[in-house]
This record gives C-alpha cells, structure tokens and sequence, in this order.
C-alpha cells in the first residue's frame, strides 16, 4: 500500500512539474515544421487545438488568419509575404481566459541557392518559443 | 424409287431443319456465342480498341511544384497533356525497378512531379489491349502513379494493392516539366493532409485548398432535353424505321418505347435506357467494358470529361460505373453510385443510366462559402470522424447542379453545400 502511495505521488509530481500544468494550458499542437526555410514568398501552418478554441496566426506582428475553430480542431493557413530572410510566426489560440502562444521563425532564402544550402543555420534560441498566460 | 421432286423435297426440308437449328443458336446466345467471349463484337461489328482507351484515364491528375505546394488539374488541355505526358513516360520501355516503401511513394509528391490517380487499379491488360501493345511492367495493375520532372525521369507506381515499386529510366524526352512550369505562374495551391499533419483523421493525399478565397466555380446545370432533343434521342437509341411510342408520365417524366427498348427521360434531365434480350451469352471484362464505352460515347455525345470508375461482375453480367468531370471538376449524383452506370449482359448493354444528357453553364461564377475545414466540422456533426476523401465537386440533386464538398469514410457519402452547409 505504501508502494502503491509514493508511486502515485510520485506521479502526480511528474504531472505537476510538467510544462503544460507549470505554466497553463496546452490549447496547441503545431503540425508545421518550425523553424523551417522557404525559397518562395510562401509557407503554410498548420496545427490543431482543442475544441471551442480559437486562433490567430500573425506573420511579422500582423495578424493573417483567424478562426474560431470547430469540433475537429484542424486549422492551417497559408502565410504569404515572406520577406527574405526571417520572418516571425505567431499562433496564439484562446479558450476562456487561457491562451498559449507559439512563435517560430521562417527563413525565405533565395530559391538559386536552394542546392547549396547545408543546413538551417538558424539561432536555435530565436527560432522558436512557446508561451503560457 | 424416289422422285426428284421428293428428293428436292427433302434437301429443302433438311436446309430449313439446318437453318432453323442455326437461327436458335443465335437467338440463344448471341452473335458473341459465334465469335466466342473475348471477341467485341457489338451487334454484329467490331468495337474499336480507340473506345478503351477514350475512358481509360485517371481519376485525377496532380501538379506537384515541389515541397507543400500541389494543385490538381482542372483544365482540360492540361489534363489530357499530361495523360499523354504519362502514356509516353510509363509505356515506353526499358529500365529496372526497385520496391519500395509506402512512405518513399508518398514523399515522392514532395518533388516536382506529377501525380496520376486512377479511381480503382486498372489491369494492365485494359491498357494492352487499349493500345494493341503488351506492355511490359511487373505488376498486373496500375492505381497511382508519381512522374519526377527531369530528363531522366523517375517514376513511382503503386499497384492498388501492396506493391510499390520505383523506376528510373535513362534519357528520356518528355514534358512533365514543362506543364508544371505553365502552371506555376499563378497557381491556386493546396497542400496534402499529409503536409498539413492531419493524417489523424485524414486520408494523407487529401488536397486541401490553401487558398479559398482565389476558388471560383462556373455555375452550371443539368441539360434539360426539349422537343428537338426528344426527337435526336429517337433516332440515338431506337433502330430506323421502328415504331416508337411516347408515354407521358406525371410529373413530366417522358417514356420512350418500341416494345423491346425503353428510354425514360425524367424532367430533371436524368436518362434511363433499357434493353429487353432473351440472350444470355457471356463476355469477358474486357469486351464488357467496351460494349458498354462504345454505347456511352455514342449515346451521351454531349457529356464530356467520361472516365472508367469501376466494374462489378454480376450473375448475368456486369455493371460498369464512369466518372464524368466538367469544368475540371467531378460530377456526382446521390441517386446513383456514378453518374453513369451501364450494365452489360447477353453481349449487349440491357440497361444505362445517366445523371444527364450533358450540362449547360450559366453566366455567374460562385466562390468557395464553405471552407473545407468547415466541411469537416458539418461532416463531424453527422458522425464522420475520418475522411478518406474530400474533395470539391458538383451535385446533381433534383434536376439542379450545385457546388458541394463531398466526404467520404468507408461507404458513407454526404455532401456539403458549399453555399449553405447544408448536408
């Protein structure tokens, strides 16, 4: 029985310490690939939340799609525009009071270079962020 | 001693004994029962293998310019490009295969190419016997098939069944670049389900529209047949000089007949054509499938865009369905399977039964109200939690065409309007 207890506080402890409990709600799954580069204007996100949530995705601090997304939970939208070089993505998906927000950066390259390129050569600590309120 | 004239007698009667023993056999099973089964032989005449090959196309052609970015064929042109682009690829010869696996198939759309899906997998000797060659492939049928751009070009080809193989040929001339290089100038994108992560609950190949707002349909209609019509149909599908009876029919139907054959046309524009035959000679697939082309090409002259959907042998025959595309896009019915559905039986067609006679465009454009991701959450409501298709379409629905979000999951079907959301 002892077992039995310490076993489940030490799960609960586990739980708690999660991110998800530690700083909000997990509202967010983002299916696109984040960091990603782009040798065209173009990229597309895509995720899915829970249900009743609703989302809103800014490309450089504009917003370029928003949704109350339905019983399925799907979004995705393409984000046009992309400057060259980097461009941040901003999802934020809100329920009651919660909101979680992700940000991911999108490198547009130019699309002659496209062979040469080895690898993302991206700052990994500006790349992406996830944030809780 | 006999007579002459009892001799003659006799002769004439063992003749007429000869001929009506003759006369019964065909009567019995048909001049196919002459020819034996594989012969397509169609009241009397041999069908051209050039039938087959009218109907032996994809369902659907995609243009895949690399990474997230597809979009499918609508114009016809480009359509029918690209289907010689894939007889001159496939069919040419030559190279090795390799096996691969389901997921290699599937990242093949990520590089520029092409991607050809056919409705059900398609023997390889419907398109042998379509184009009078024995083509050389080792698999037995074709149900999608990836082209890469480039001089060398690699394709993929999945067998419809667990069979996915890659080959990659030498030098080969074609244009499989060149068309998505015409399309790539302003292309309405749309990206897999695959890309997109949703293949939780969605079939990956699913192409989901990344830009509604640019998707603008042609408004059109079912051809409604008038007096003229009425008359070319006669003369379309009753022999000359029979003696044709019209029936009136509430509330506005129409029957045609001659005692052996029966047209009804509905006021909605619908056909149903039967056939009354005591023959019960049996054909195979191949000539079925021909026999029915042959009758559907000559008797639907205005109905455009008629691909082979699928067969299913029956006790006396088969019932052969066919995909019909306007304005690119596929037109479905929800009193029928396909909207065209032919049974053969005793060599000839006995039944067949059209959406149409064709379809008249009006002068508006409608554009896309109902998203495909609203689709999906009207199409959860009603039970669906999976999809293995969604796709844009017409919809014939009492005499009207509208423009609709088709779901499916298994063999469940529902529509949904694409102005209201009504399922």
């Amino acid at each position: 029985m002892k077992k039995i207890s310490l076993l489940l506080i030490v799960m609960m402890l586990i739980t708690a310490s999660s991110p998800a409990f530690a700083k909000g709600t997990q509202l967010i799954q983002i299916y696109s690939t984040l960091p990603s580069v782009s040798y065209s204007s173009s990229s597309a996100v895509s995720g899915r939340v829970v249900a009743g949530a609703s989302v809103m995705v800014k490309l450089n601090n504009i917003k370029i799609y928003s949704r109350p997304v339905g019983a399925v939970g799907y979004f995705y939208t393409p984000v046009k525009g992309l400057k060259m070089g980097s461009n941040k993505v901003t999802i934020t998906a809100y329920k009651g009071g919660h909101n979680q927000t992700i940000t991911g950066i999108i490198t547009r390259r130019n699309k002659n270079t496209a062979n040469s390129v080895k690898s993302l050569n991206i700052p990994v600590k500006n790349a992406i962020s996830i944030s809780f309120k | 001693m006999i007579s002459l004239s009892e001799r003659a007698k006799n002769i004439l009667l063992v003749f007429l004994v000869i001929v009506s023993i003759v006369l019964s056999f065909f009567m019995r099973y048909g001049l196919a029962g002459l020819y034996g089964s594989s012969a397509a032989a169609y009241g009397g005449r041999e069908i051209s293998p050039a039938v087959l090959s009218a109907v032996l196309k994809p369902e659907d052609i995609i243009i895949n310019f690399g990474g997230m970015d597809h979009m499918p064929v609508f114009s016809d042109p480009d359509y029918e490009s690209a289907w010689r682009e894939f007889q001159n690829v496939i069919f040419s010869g030559g190279g090795n295969f390799t096996s691969v696996s389901r997921e290699d198939f599937a990242v093949a759309m990520d590089y520029r190419s092409l991607t050809y899906k056919f409705s059900f997998p398609v023997p390889l000797v419907y398109f042998n016997e379509a184009n009078g060659k024995k083509y050389n492939l080792p698999i037995n049928t074709i149900k999608d098939v990836i082209i890469l751009s480039g001089s060398s070009p690699t394709y993929y080809i999945y067998d419809g069944f667990d069979k996915y193989l890659r080959m990659n040929l030498g030098y080969k001339n074609n244009g499989i670049e060149n068309i998505i290089s015409i399309n790539e100038d302003e292309p309405s994108l749309y990206s897999t389900a695959r890309d997109l992560g949703f293949t939780d609950s969605m079939d990956g190949d699913i192409l989901m529209p990344l830009d509604p707002e640019s998707i603008m349909f042609h408004i059109t209609g079912p051809k409604i047949p008038n007096k003229l019509d009425i008359n070319t149909l006669v003369s379309r599908y009753f022999d000359s000089g029979s003696m044709v009876r019209k029936i009136e029919e509430m509330p506005g139907d129409m029957v045609l007949t001659d005692g052996r054959k029966g047209l009804k046309v509905y006021k909605s524009g619908r056909l149903e054509y039967t056939y009354s035959t005591s023959s019960s000679a049996r054909v195979d697939d191949i000539t079925a499938i021909k026999i029915a082309s042959d009758f559907v090409i000559k008797h639907l002259p205005d109905m455009e865009g008629i691909s082979l959907a699928g067969m299913e042998e029956e006790k006396d025959g088969y019932t052969i369905g066919y995909n019909v595309r306007h304005n690119g896009i596929h037109v479905y019915t929800k009193k029928q399977e396909y909207p065209i559905m032919v049974k053969v039986s005793g060599g000839g067609v006995v039944s067949m039964k059209s959406m149409s006679l064709g379809f008249v465009d009006k002068d508006r454009m409608a554009d896309l109200q109902i998203s495909a991701l609203d689709a999906m959450d009207i199409s959860f409501k009603e039970d669906m939690k999976h999809w293995d298709e969604l796709r844009m379409c017409y919809l014939e629905d009492g005499g009207e065409i509208r423009e609709a979000w088709r779901a499916v999951n298994n063999k469940k079907i529902l529509y949904v309007d694409m102005k209201n959301g009504n399922v």
